[in-house]
C-alpha cells in the first residue's frame, strides 16, 4: 500500500469520527440547554414565552457548538494534516510519511516506502478514535438519561408548552399549597359563534362572548377536602368537581359584568367576568333609496341591501308587506323574498328585481319594503336587524286632492342625467378641437349634438307629463320634481338652439344649467301629501268650562330620584382612597368589585382601575392611577373667574 | 308661555293622518273641563324633525304598517327619555292587523316590552274617575276589527309612571267627530282624553 | 512717650467697653432671626433652652398654623416677635356645602389678580384658575370635605364641618309643561316636593300634605305662575323668616309677588323655535322676561346687557327671580347634556336660596382659610428687624477688639523704636 493510500484511509477514518463528534456535540449542547431550562422550571416555574423559546435556544446552542467542533477538526480533511497527525502518533517515521505525501524535490521513494513500512503499525489510529467515539456517545447517553429522569410534567412543559400547562408546574410544600393559584380557565364560546376554544393561564379577568361556557381548573384536590373549594356567585355557592388531583368549576358568561369569588379554606381569589355582547346585525337598504308613489304600477324595482354582523349572519331576506283596502278595512299580506343564508359570514348582500306589473297592484295599495337580517345567536336570540323601510304607494285617482309624484321610470331619469353629462363632455371636446376641424365638419358635429340634446329634451317632457297627470284624471298639478325638470327642459331647448347654429361655446352654459336642475331633481325630497287635512279651530272662549261631570283629581305621586351610577362609583372609590396604605391584596379585591361595575356604568374609567389593580399586585403605588380614575368618574368642576356677592349653588 | 298643543306624529311608512278629527275633539274636551292653556288647533309634526321636541305630547295612529326610519327611532327614543309622552292608538282595532303588529314591534324594539297598565293606575284617576279602567269604545262594542273588548291598555312604564301609552281600543275612531257633535251625546266619549292629557302634563 | 500714653488710654477704654458689653448682653440677649423653614426646629430648641428676647421671622412662605400660634404664644409671654415676608401671597379660600341632595362643595377663592391658583382637594388637583379681581369660585359636585388653594408657596385650606339638613320644596303654579318638568328635574335630583298646581275649578293637582308654608317643612318655594293674595302673604312671611323663594316665568309679572321679586319685568324677548340644540348658550333659545334689578339685587345671569336672573335678600331669607319662560324646552330640545344641565341649573337656583338646618360636626383637621391675614392678626403687620432701645451706642465687639489690639501694637512698636524694654 503506498503512503498516500495509507494516509487517505486514515483521513477517511478521522472524518468519520469527526462527523460523529460534531453531531454528538451539537446534540449535547442542545440537550444541555433544554436540561438547564427544565431544571430552572422545576425550581421556579417559567413563563410560557420563556419555555417556548427553549427549543429554539437549544437549537442555536447545538448549531453553535457543532459548528465550533467542525471548525476545530477541519484539519482532518487535509492529507498533510492527517500525515502530521500520524507522524505524531509514530515518531519513528521521522517525517517520512509527510515527505511521501508532500513531494518536494526528487525523494528516494524506495527509501521512504521502506521507512514507512517499517514504522506503520496496523490499527495505530484505533485507540484515539475509539476514545473520541466513546466520549461522544457517552456524553449523549448521559444526557438522555438525565432527560429521562425529568418528571413527565416538566417534559411536557418543555417540549409542548402551551396555555393550560401552568397546572403542570412544580408546586410548593404540601402544607403551604395554595389550591387557588394557579388556575386555568377554558373558554368555549357558544356553538353558533364558531370560535375556537381558548385556554387562559391564571387570569384575573375573563373576557368572552355572553353565554360562553367556562371551566375553571386548578390542582391540589388531594391536598385537602375537595368540598371546601367553591365558587361564590351572589348568594349561590357551587362546589368544585374533582378528578384525581384536579378540581374544576363550571360557569357561564353572564350578560352583565360580574365578579365571582373562588374560595378554599379561608383563602379566596376574585375573577372578573367581562361579557362581550352579541350585537344584532345592521342592514342597509341601498335600493330603492327613498319612498315613491307610482301613478301606474309598472316597470321593475331593484332591491339591493347589505347586512353586517359582529359574529356571523344566519339569514338575510327582503320583507314585503302589501296592504290593500281602504276606509276602516285593510288586508295585509307579508312575503319573504330573496332569502339567503350566509352561513356565518360577517357580511352579505342580497339583490333582486321586483316586477311591479306582476304583483297585481291596484290604486291605493301600499307596499312596505325592508331588508331583514338575523344572526345565528341561538342562546338569547337570534338578534335581528332591519333596514329603513321604503314605502311604495300606488296613487288612487279617487283621492282627487292627492298629488301623485314620481313615475315608474325613476331609472330613466338617472340615464338622462348621464346622457346630459356625456353631451357636455362631447361639446367640450368639440370646442377644443374647433381650430383643427374644417368649419363644415365642426358645424355638422355641432348639429348632431343639438339633435341628441333635442332627444333628451323630449324624454324630459315625457317625464314631466307623467309626473303631473293621473290616469283618467288629467293634470293634477306641479310637483317639486316636475318644476326642476321644467327648468332643465328650458335650458336644453336653448342649448339645442345654439348647437344647431354651431355656437357650441354659447350652448355649454345652458347645458350646465340643465345638468344642475336634473341633479337637484334626483335628490329632492319627495313629500307625499295624501289629501288636504281639515283644520278645525276650537272656540276656546265659547267652550271654556262648559263641561259637566264630577272630577276626582288624584294626588300626584313623586318621581324617584335618579341614581347616578358614576357618582355611586365615585363614592365607593373615595371610601377606598384613604386606605391605600393598608394590605394590598384587600385593596385589589375591593377595586376589582368597583371595576366590574365600572365596566357597565363607567367604561371610560375601567381601564384605569384595571391598571391600578395591576400596580397593587406588582407592589407599586396605585395612588396616581386611582386619582386619575377618580377625576374621570367625577362630573366636571365648574369654575368662574370672579366672585359673586351671592352665596349658594351658583 | 307655550300652551298645551296636541301634536300628531308624521311617520313615513303608513297613514299617519287617519285620525284627522281627533285633535279638535280632545282640545274641546280639555277646554270644557279644565283651565289649561291650550292651542285651539292641533299640529302635525314629523317624527324625524327637531320640531318634535317642542310638543311633549305626541299622538300616533294609523291603519297601515308602522316602520320607523333610523332618524325617527333616534328622535322617539330621545323624546321619551327627555320626558315626552307618546300615545299610540290602533285605528284598526285589530290585534291581528298590520298596525298593531308592526307598531308594537317598533315600540318594543325602542323601549322594551309593553306591559299591561293596571286598571287601578293613576291614569284612571288623573281627572275623571274610571274605576273599571279604560272606557270601551263603540267599535269594540259593535264587533269591529278583532271583535274583542280590550280590558287593558298597554304601556312602557318606568317606576310606575307611563311614558308610552298604547291602545287597541280605537279611540281614534271613537273621537273622530266634529266637536259640536258632542252636544247630542249623553256622555262625552272623549272624557278619557282629558285624563290622558292631564296625566301627561302633571306626572 | 505721648503716643504710648495715648495708645494705652485707647486700650483701657476698649477693654472697659468690652466688659460693659459683656455684662449688658448677658442681661439682654440679641434678637433671633429665623426663616419659615427653620422655625419649627427653632421653636423646639427655644422650648428647652429658653426663648430669645425677640424673634424676627423672615416669612418667605405661609406658616403652619401651629407654628404661627406658637409664635403668638411666645409674643404673649413677652418675647418680641416681628416678621417680614414679601414672598407670602395674600390668598384666602372659604368652602361650604351646597344645599343639594346630590351634595357638592362650593369654594370662594381670593388671590392677587392675575396670580395662578391651584385648587385641590384631598385626592389631588381640581383645577387651576387665574382669578379676576376680586377672586374666583369653584363648584365641585363630588363634594370634597376640604379645599386647598395654592398660590406659589402659600397654601390656604378650608375644611367642611357641619352637615346640612334639607327640607322639602313647594311648587306653586298651574298644571302645564313647565310645572311638570321643573318638578321632574327637582325630584330626579333628590328633592322631595309638595305641589299645588291649578287645573280646574273641580280639582287641582296636589302632592304632599296641605300645611302652612314655613321653614319647619320647606327649604324653598318655587312659584311658576301668579298665586292668590293669601298665599302670597304667607310666602312673604316664609321668606322673611329665612325661607327661599324662586319666582320664574309668568310669576315674574305677577303684581301680587312684586314684593318678593328681585326686579321688575321688562318687555319679553321671543323664543327661537325650534330650540337650537347646538347653541353655545344653552338658554339662549328660551323666551325671556328681562328683569330690571332692584338696587339691592345681585344679577346672577345675563343675556346680553339685560338681567335674566337676579337675586336679593329679604330680611333673613333669599329670593331669586328668573325671567326664563318654558325652561322645559331646553330639557326637551337641548343638546346631549341638556337633561342633566337643566336639572343642574334648577338645583343651582334652589341651592342659592334654600333654607337648611345643620348638624354640628367639627371638621377633621385644622382650617387655615386666610394664612396671611391670620398671620397679621396674630403677630401684627409686617415690619423690619427691630433696633435696640437702651441708648447705648452700638459698637461691635469685633471693632473694639481690633482697636484694642491695634493700640497695644502701637505702644509696643513705640517702645521698641526708642529702645525701651
Amino acid at each position: 500500500m503506498n503512503p498516500i493510500t495509507r494516509v487517505r484511509r486514515a483521513r477517511a477514518a478521522l472524518l468519520g469520527v469527526l462527523t460523529v463528534s460534531v453531531v454528538s456535540s451539537a446534540a449535547l449542547a442542545f440537550g444541555a440547554v433544554l436540561l438547564f431550562i427544565a431544571l430552572v422550571d422545576l425550581v421556579s416555574p417559567l413563563a410560557l414565552g420563556l419555555r417556548r423559546a427553549a427549543l429554539p435556544l437549544g437549537a442555536i446552542a447545538g448549531i453553535a457548538v457543532g459548528g465550533w467542533r467542525l471548525w476545530r477538526g477541519r484539519g482532518a480533511s487535509k492529507l498533510v494534516q492527517v500525515a502530521l497527525y500520524l507522524e505524531e502518533l509514530l515518531p519513528g517515521l521521522q517525517f517520512a510519511l509527510v515527505t511521501a505525501v508532500v513531494p518536494a524535490g526528487t525523494p528516494d521513494t524506495g527509501l521512504l516506502d521502506r521507512a514507512i513500512q517499517r514504522e506503520m503499525v496496523p490499527g495505530v489510529l484505533r485507540p484515539p478514535l475509539l476514545r473520541s467515539l466513546a466520549r461522544s456517545i457517552g456524553g449523549v447517553l448521559a444526557l438522555l438519561v438525565a432527560l429521562a429522569a425529568l418528571p413527565g410534567a416538566s417534559v411536557t412543559r418543555l417540549f409542548g408548552p402551551g396555555a393550560g400547562d401552568v397546572l403542570l408546574a412544580t408546586r410548593g410544600p404540601a402544607a403551604d399549597a395554595d389550591r387557588l393559584h394557579p388556575v386555568v380557565i377554558e373558554v368555549t364560546a357558544p356553538a353558533y359563534a364558531g370560535l375556537p376554544r381558548a385556554v387562559i393561564d391564571d387570569p384575573v379577568s375573563v373576557r368572552a362572548l355572553e353565554g360562553s361556557a367556562m371551566l375553571i381548573r386548578g390542582r391540589g384536590a388531594t391536598l385537602g377536602p375537595a368540598e371546601s373549594i367553591a365558587l361564590l356567585r351572589g348568594n349561590t355557592s357551587i362546589p368544585a368537581r374533582v378528578a384525581g388531583d384536579t378540581w374544576s368549576l363550571p360557569l357561564t358568561m353572564p350578560r352583565r359584568p360580574e365578579v365571582v369569588r373562588i374560595s378554599d379554606r379561608g383563602k379566596h381569589r376574585l375573577l372578573t367576568l367581562e361579557p362581550v355582547l352579541d350585537a344584532p346585525p345592521t342592514v342597509k337598504l341601498t335600493s330603492p333609496l327613498r319612498d315613491t308613489t307610482y301613478a301606474v304600477p309598472r316597470g321593475s324595482l331593484l332591491l339591493d341591501a347589505a347586512a353586517n354582523d359582529d359574529i356571523g349572519l344566519g339569514r338575510v331576506w327582503f320583507e314585503l308587506m302589501l296592504t290593500t283596502g281602504g276606509g276602516e278595512r285593510f288586508t295585509t299580506t307579508t312575503r319573504v323574498l330573496g332569502l339567503a343564508s350566509p352561513a356565518g359570514a360577517r357580511s352579505a348582500g342580497i339583490r333582486l328585481t321586483l316586477r311591479l306589473d306582476s304583483m297585481q297592484l291596484g290604486p291605493g295599495d301600499v307596499l312596505n319594503l325592508r331588508a331583514v337580517a338575523r344572526d345565528r345567536n341561538d342562546l338569547g336570540g337570534p338578534g335581528e336587524g332591519s333596514s329603513d323601510t321604503r314605502t311604495i304607494r300606488i296613487a288612487d285617482p279617487e283621492q282627487k286632492d292627492a298629488i301623485p309624484i314620481v313615475p315608474a321610470s325613476a331609472a330613466t331619469l338617472d340615464t338622462t342625467v348621464l346622457s346630459q353629462r356625456m353631451l357636455i363632455i362631447r361639446a367640450e371636446t368639440l370646442l377644443v378641437r374647433q381650430r383643427r376641424l374644417p368649419p363644415d365638419s365642426f358645424s355638422v358635429q355641432s348639429k348632431r349634438l343639438g339633435e341628441r340634446q333635442r332627444m333628451l329634451y323630449d324624454r324630459v317632457q315625457a317625464l314631466i307629463l307623467e309626473l303631473e297627470t293621473a290616469t283618467d284624471v288629467g293634470f293634477v298639478g306641479e310637483t317639486e320634481e316636475s318644476k326642476l325638470l321644467r327648468v332643465a327642459g328650458l335650458a336644453m331647448r336653448r342649448a339645442e338652439d345654439h348647437l344647431a347654429r354651431a355656437r357650441v361655446s354659447a350652448a355649454l352654459p345652458e347645458m350646465y344649467r340643465a345638468l344642475d336642475a336634473l341633479d337637484k331633481g334626483r335628490t329632492s325630497r319627495r313629500v307625499y301629501l295624501r289629501g288636504m287635512l281639515p283644520r278645525i279651530l276650537v272656540d276656546l272662549d265659547k267652550v271654556r268650562l262648559t263641561g259637566t261631570g264630577a272630577a276626582e283629581v288624584a294626588r300626584r305621586t313623586p318621581r324617584a330620584p335618579l341614581g347616578d351610577a358614576r357618582q355611586e362609583l365615585l363614592r365607593r372609590l373615595d371610601r377606598l382612597l384613604p386606605s391605600t396604605g393598608r394590605a394590598p391584596p384587600a385593596l385589589a379585591d375591593s377595586l376589582t368589585m368597583v371595576r366590574a361595575d365600572a365596566l357597565a356604568d363607567a367604561p371610560d374609567a375601567a381601564p384605569l382601575l384595571a391598571r391600578a389593580i395591576e400596580a397593587i399586585r406588582a407592589g407599586e403605588d396605585p395612588g396616581q392611577l386611582l386619582r386619575q380614575a377618580r377625576r374621570m368618574l367625577e362630573r366636571r368642576i365648574e369654575t368662574a373667574p370672579s366672585l359673586s356677592a351671592w352665596r349658594g349653588g351658583r | 308661555m307655550k300652551p298645551f298643543t296636541f301634536a300628531t306624529g308624521i311617520y313615513a311608512s303608513g297613514d299617519w293622518e287617519s285620525g284627522q278629527l281627533v285633535p279638535s275633539v280632545v282640545i274641546d274636551s280639555l277646554v270644557r273641563h279644565t283651565e289649561l292653556e291650550v292651542s285651539p288647533a292641533g299640529v302635525n309634526v314629523p317624527l324625524d324633525s327637531a320640531e318634535l321636541f317642542e310638543f311633549p305630547f305626541l299622538y300616533l295612529t294609523g291603519h297601515l304598517a308602522v316602520r320607523f326610519s333610523e332618524a325617527e327611532r333616534r328622535n322617539l327614543l330621545r323624546f321619551v327619555d327627555r320626558g315626552g309622552f307618546l300615545f299610540v292608538d290602533d285605528h284598526n282595532h285589530d290585534v291581528n292587523g298590520v298596525f298593531h303588529k308592526t307598531a308594537t314591534e317598533e315600540l318594543t324594539r325602542l323601549f322594551g316590552p309593553l306591559a299591561e297598565v293596571p286598571n287601578t293606575h293613576a291614569l284612571y284617576k288623573a281627572f275623571f274617575l274610571f274605576k273599571d279602567g279604560p272606557p270601551a269604545t263603540n267599535h269594540e262594542m259593535n264587533g269591529w276589527g278583532d271583535n274583542l273588548v280590550h280590558e287593558r291598555l298597554l304601556g312602557v312604564m318606568r317606576g310606575g309612571r307611563i311614558d308610552v301609552l298604547y291602545s287597541n281600543k280605537d279611540y281614534s275612531s271613537e273621537w273622530s267627530m266634529h266637536p259640536e257633535s258632542k252636544r247630542f251625546m249623553e256622555v262625552d266619549p272623549s272624557r278619557f282624553a282629558v285624563n290622558i292629557v292631564v296625566y301627561a302634563l302633571t306626572r | 512717650m505721648l503716643l504710648e500714653r495715648v495708645a494705652r488710654a485707647v486700650v483701657l477704654a476698649a477693654l472697659a467697653w468690652l466688659v460693659i458689653l459683656a455684662f449688658r448682653d448677658r442681661a439682654a440677649p440679641e434678637y433671633a432671626v429665623v426663616r419659615s423653614r427653620g422655625l419649627p426646629r427653632a421653636l423646639i430648641a427655644w422650648s428647652s433652652s429658653g426663648a430669645p428676647a425677640g424673634v424676627h421671622l423672615l416669612a418667605e412662605r405661609s406658616l403652619d398654623p401651629f407654628a404661627r400660634d406658637w409664635l403668638r404664644a411666645l409674643a404673649g409671654a413677652g418675647t418680641g416677635v416681628t416678621w417680614e415676608g414679601a414672598a407670602a401671597a395674600p390668598t384666602a379660600v372659604a368652602a361650604e356645602r351646597v344645599a343639594d341632595p346630590e351634595g357638592g362643595t362650593s369654594a370662594w377663592i381670593a388671590a392677587p389678580a392675575g396670580a395662578g391658583v391651584i385648587v385641590e382637594d384631598a385626592a389631588g388637583r381640581l383645577d387651576s384658575i387665574v382669578p379676576g379681581a376680586p377672586g374666583a369660585r369653584i363648584l365641585a359636585r363630588s363634594g370634597p370635605e376640604e379645599i386647598l388653594a395654592r398660590t406659589g408657596s402659600t397654601v390656604a385650606r378650608s375644611l367642611l364641618g357641619d352637615s346640612l339638613v334639607l327640607g322639602r320644596l313647594l311648587l306653586l303654579g298651574r298644571a302645564g309643561w313647565e310645572s311638570k318638568f321643573v318638578a321632574a328635574a327637582l325630584e330626579e335630583r333628590g328633592w322631595k316636593i309638595d305641589a299645588r298646581l291649578r287645573l280646574s275649578p273641580r280639582g287641582d293637582v296636589r302632592q304632599g300634605v296641605a300645611t302652612p308654608i314655613d321653614t319647619m317643612r320647606y327649604s324653598a318655594v318655587v312659584v311658576l305662575d301668579s298665586i292668590g293674595t293669601a298665599e302670597a302673604l304667607q310666602l312673604a312671611g316664609f321668606v322673611r323668616s329665612g325661607g327661599g323663594v324662586i319666582l320664574s316665568g309668568p310669576a315674574v309679572q305677577s303684581p301680587g309677588l312684586a314684593m318678593l321679586a328681585a326686579g321688575s319685568p321688562g318687555l319679553p324677548e321671543p323664543a327661537h323655535e325650534p330650540f337650537d340644540s347646538g347653541a353655545r348658550e344653552p338658554r339662549g333659545g328660551l323666551e325671556l322676561i328681562p328683569v330690571a334689578p332692584r338696587a339691592d339685587a345681585v344679577v346672577l345671569e345675563r343675556r346680553g346687557n339685560r338681567a335674566a336672573v337676579a337675586a336679593r335678600r329679604i330680611e333673613r331669607g333669599r329670593a331669586v327671580t328668573s325671567g326664563y319662560i318654558d325652561t322645559w324646552r331646553w330639557r326637551m330640545g337641548g343638546g346631549d347634556a341638556a337633561l342633566r344641565e337643566h336639572r343642574d341649573w334648577w338645583a343651582g337656583l334652589i341651592a342659592g336660596v334654600a333654607y337648611t338646618g345643620r348638624i354640628v360636626r367639627p371638621p377633621q383637621g385644622v382650617s387655615d382659610e386666610a394664612p396671611l391675614a391670620t398671620l397679621m392678626t396674630r403677630l401684627g403687620p409686617a415690619s423690619g428687624a427691630p433696633s435696640r432701645t437702651d441708648g447705648t451706642p452700638r459698637i461691635s465687639s469685633r471693632v473694639l477688639f481690633a482697636l484694642l489690639m491695634a493700640a497695644l501694637l502701637l505702644e509696643w512698636a513705640s517702645r521698641r523704636l526708642r529702645g525701651a524694654p
